[in-house]
């Protein structure tokens, strides 16, 4: 399992959230959908499925719910609701409903979709909320989602839900899926380029993220120094552990393994060279036997021998290939 | 990209929209709606029983691949299949979601297929009572380690879909060679009608297929065509997607190919020795003019190739990495940095220790 902290540094205590990037991409999907269909940006609702691990609450996956509204009041399919959980069950059995999710274009709850969350509550205990947020003009540095718990002691109030950070976390197939489709569908103009320099590309953009944060480090780092910011005990703590691994890096036995391996991988790709070069003699075998049987009909047997001898530089007797 | 003349009087969102088609980005919302009654005049004209090529892409969003991937992950070594659903765009297929079903693709047991059929009933009458009017268009299953292409069975399979369940496509995954390639393996088949002759300069792009599944594959590898498979994804997509490379680039960064992919391609180098050996022996018997023993050649001339490039890739991403990382490396960005930050964090933690003691 392949974690990140989340972009704010604040940590719930208690109890850890954790969420997949596929509950985003579902999100974004149905409200997406619901956008093209009715051609409103209506907010959309549905469930959450995760795991709980005691004080661990990891949400993998989402379904849409039919939401009406009534009198002023929005309620779901309850009916609707409970097959779904059921569904989602048979195939993925470890998983079990967590909560319900929204959109919105503000982070908080509104008087209207509140009340949902009374209605979840009759089939979850104490259900936690997910908030997609589809304002197109939110930066993106930050991933558009906030999370809020309720309150033990008044799980089915909304006005008492409480905002907690959370932890994305993907499976390495997941980050492969992500990263494949946002590779691959931009312009086809890449399709004369090597996979070797897409991968060059995508390990510099990597690496120009490292030398922005590292640049914003040294900023907070050296503001720290002159006292113009004041020092985050954690983040100086993190800073110096970095610095302390440093020196592992320029260590002679390093060196000397990497050399060595890479010495293995360039011997390794000679063999692609060596099978192409078969391939290659494999084509002039041939050819060369196509020819001389041509002439031989042309030819008088003595001059073949000595014509074949000429070309090749050695016998007919080619059977070693 | 071609760079825009902005000085003339169209407006800036004419600008725009002539800049997103000459580079071919799309805005993919579209994609996402269902036009019912234009989906039922395809569904009832089926231009595709005139034409047994009539379907040329497969187009995937963002949210179906990823759980397909995930999917077929999650199976392991088992093959695991799922369906697909989505709506027919001229020539193309596109799919807009997927849901895996709760059996596995190799199943014998009789009641396998009907446990399929109830829950896929089931699972689309939820979606349709959310509103969801994308029909199933495809089904999906995962060949583990052994790449992407139509076993026997799946080519019977997918003939009898094509018969009763048009319009359908197959789309297989191999997730043992994704994990290792770091890259997703898919590929989307369409079967030929009975007696159908394909024209002969189909091109299909050769992939490595292990020794012990070559027969399988060679049997039936003419009763099929492979589709182009193109992804898409909203405009939320995209929003989620940046934000998330803002967490996901660390991984890029530390991940070490050479080491992960080892034994992938330690295999596929056993797998040319066996290939090279059978062209050997098949020389050796027939004589040096032998035709099938030069193609055979050709193709492990192919498979080194694959694999010369794997290795090159994963060589050239280490070098990458260490130039970054290793202060040997003239001008590494650690090294440069390092002297910076390591002054002011030596100088930091005291300020810090004597903020507290006045705060205390």
């Amino acid at each position: 399992l392949f974690q990140m902290t989340s972009p704010s540094t604040k940590t719930n205590a208690q109890i850890i959230y954790k969420v997949h990037p596929l509950v985003l991409l579902n999100i974004s999907e149905h409200w997406t959908r619901t956008k093209g269909q009715t051609k409103k940006t209506d907010n959309v609702f549905g469930g959450l499925m995760g795991v709980q691990n005691g004080r661990d609450i990891e949400v993998h996956n989402s379904f849409p719910v039919p939401v009406e509204e009534r009198h002023g009041q929005l309620f779901i399919d309850e009916e609707h609701y409970k097959e779904r959980v059921e569904q989602y069950k048979t195939v993925f059995p470890e998983l079990d409903a967590l909560g319900w999710y929204c959109t919105g274009v503000t982070e908080g709850l509104s008087k209207l979709d509140g009340p949902l969350h009374k209605e979840f509550a009759k089939h979850v205990e104490a259900p936690i909320v997910c908030r997609l947020i589809t304002d197109s003009d939110m930066p993106t540095q930050k991933l558009p989602l906030v999370l809020y718990e309720s309150c033990l002691n008044e799980p089915s109030n909304y006005t008492s839900l409480r905002g907690v950070d959370w932890l994305l976390v993907s499976e390495e197939s997941e980050r492969i899926g992500v990263d494949h489709v946002t590779r691959n569908s931009h312009a086809s103009a890449a399709d004369n380029e090597s996979e070797v320099s897409k991968q060059i590309r995508s390990t510099t953009s990597a690496a120009g993220m490292l030398k922005k944060r590292i640049h914003v480090l040294r900023e907070y780092l050296n503001a720290v120094d002159q006292k113009i910011l004041p020092g985050n005990p954690e983040i100086l703590k993190e800073a110096t552990k970095i610095l302390e691994q440093l020196p592992l890096m320029e260590s002679e036995d390093f060196e000397e393994h990497f050399q060595s391996e890479v010495n293995d991988v360039t011997c390794a790709l000679l063999i692609p060279d060596m099978v192409k070069m078969c391939g290659a003699l494999q084509h002039l075998v041939n050819s060369m036997s196509i020819m001389s049987t041509e002439r031989s009909s042309v030819l008088p047997p003595m001059m073949k021998a000595s014509k074949f001898h000429k070309m090749t530089g050695h016998g007919p007797d080619l059977g070693y290939m | 990209f071609q760079t825009m003349d902005t000085s003339g009087p169209s407006s800036s969102a004419a600008a725009q929209a002539k800049f997103l088609a000459v580079n071919n980005v799309k805005d993919m919302d579209a994609a996402f709606v269902y036009d019912e009654t234009e989906q039922n005049n395809i569904r009832m004209s089926r231009p595709w029983e005139k034409d047994a090529h009539y379907f040329k892409e497969v187009r995937i969003s963002a949210v179906a691949l990823i759980k397909m991937v995930m999917h077929a992950r999650r199976g392991g070594n088992i093959e695991v299949m799922g369906l697909m659903q989505g709506r027919v765009d001229a020539h193309a297929l596109i799919v807009t979601d997927s849901f895996a079903l709760p059996v596995e693709g190799t199943e014998t047991r009789v009641n396998a297929a009907e446990e399929a059929n109830e829950y896929s009933v089931a699972y689309a009458l939820k979606c349709e009572e959310m509103g969801v009017k994308d029909k199933v268009l495809g089904w999906y299953h995962s060949h583990p380690g052994y790449g992407c292409w139509l076993s026997g069975i799946d080519v019977s399979t997918q003939s009898t879909n094509q018969q009763y369940q048009e319009p359908f496509v197959a789309i297989v995954i191999d997730p043992i060679k994704t994990m290792t390639t770091g890259k997703v393996e898919i590929g989307a088949f369409r079967t030929y009608p009975r007696g159908y002759k394909p024209p002969e300069d189909t091109k299909d792009e050769y992939q490595h297929i292990p020794l012990n599944k070559i027969e399988d594959f060679g049997v039936h590898c003419k009763s099929y065509y492979s589709l182009d498979v193109t992804f898409f994804k909203s405009s939320l997509d995209s929003r989620i997607l940046a934000s998330l490379w803002n967490t996901y680039w660390a991984s890029t960064l530390s991940t070490s190919p050479l080491v992960s992919n080892a034994v992938y391609v330690d295999e596929q180098l056993f797998d040319l020795a066996k290939k090279l050996k059978q062209v050997q022996n098949t020389l050796h018997r027939a004589g040096e003019r032998a035709t099938d023993a030069t193609d055979k050649l050709d193709k492990a001339v192919l498979d080194a190739k694959m694999v010369g490039d794997e290795l090159l890739n994963d060589l050239v991403v280490q070098n990458i990495k260490k130039s970054l990382f290793n202060r040997h490396s003239a001008g590494g960005v650690a090294g440069g940095c390092c002297g910076g930050v390591a002054a002011a964090a030596i100088a930091a933690p005291d300020a810090a220790a004597s903020e507290e003691k006045m705060e205390s």
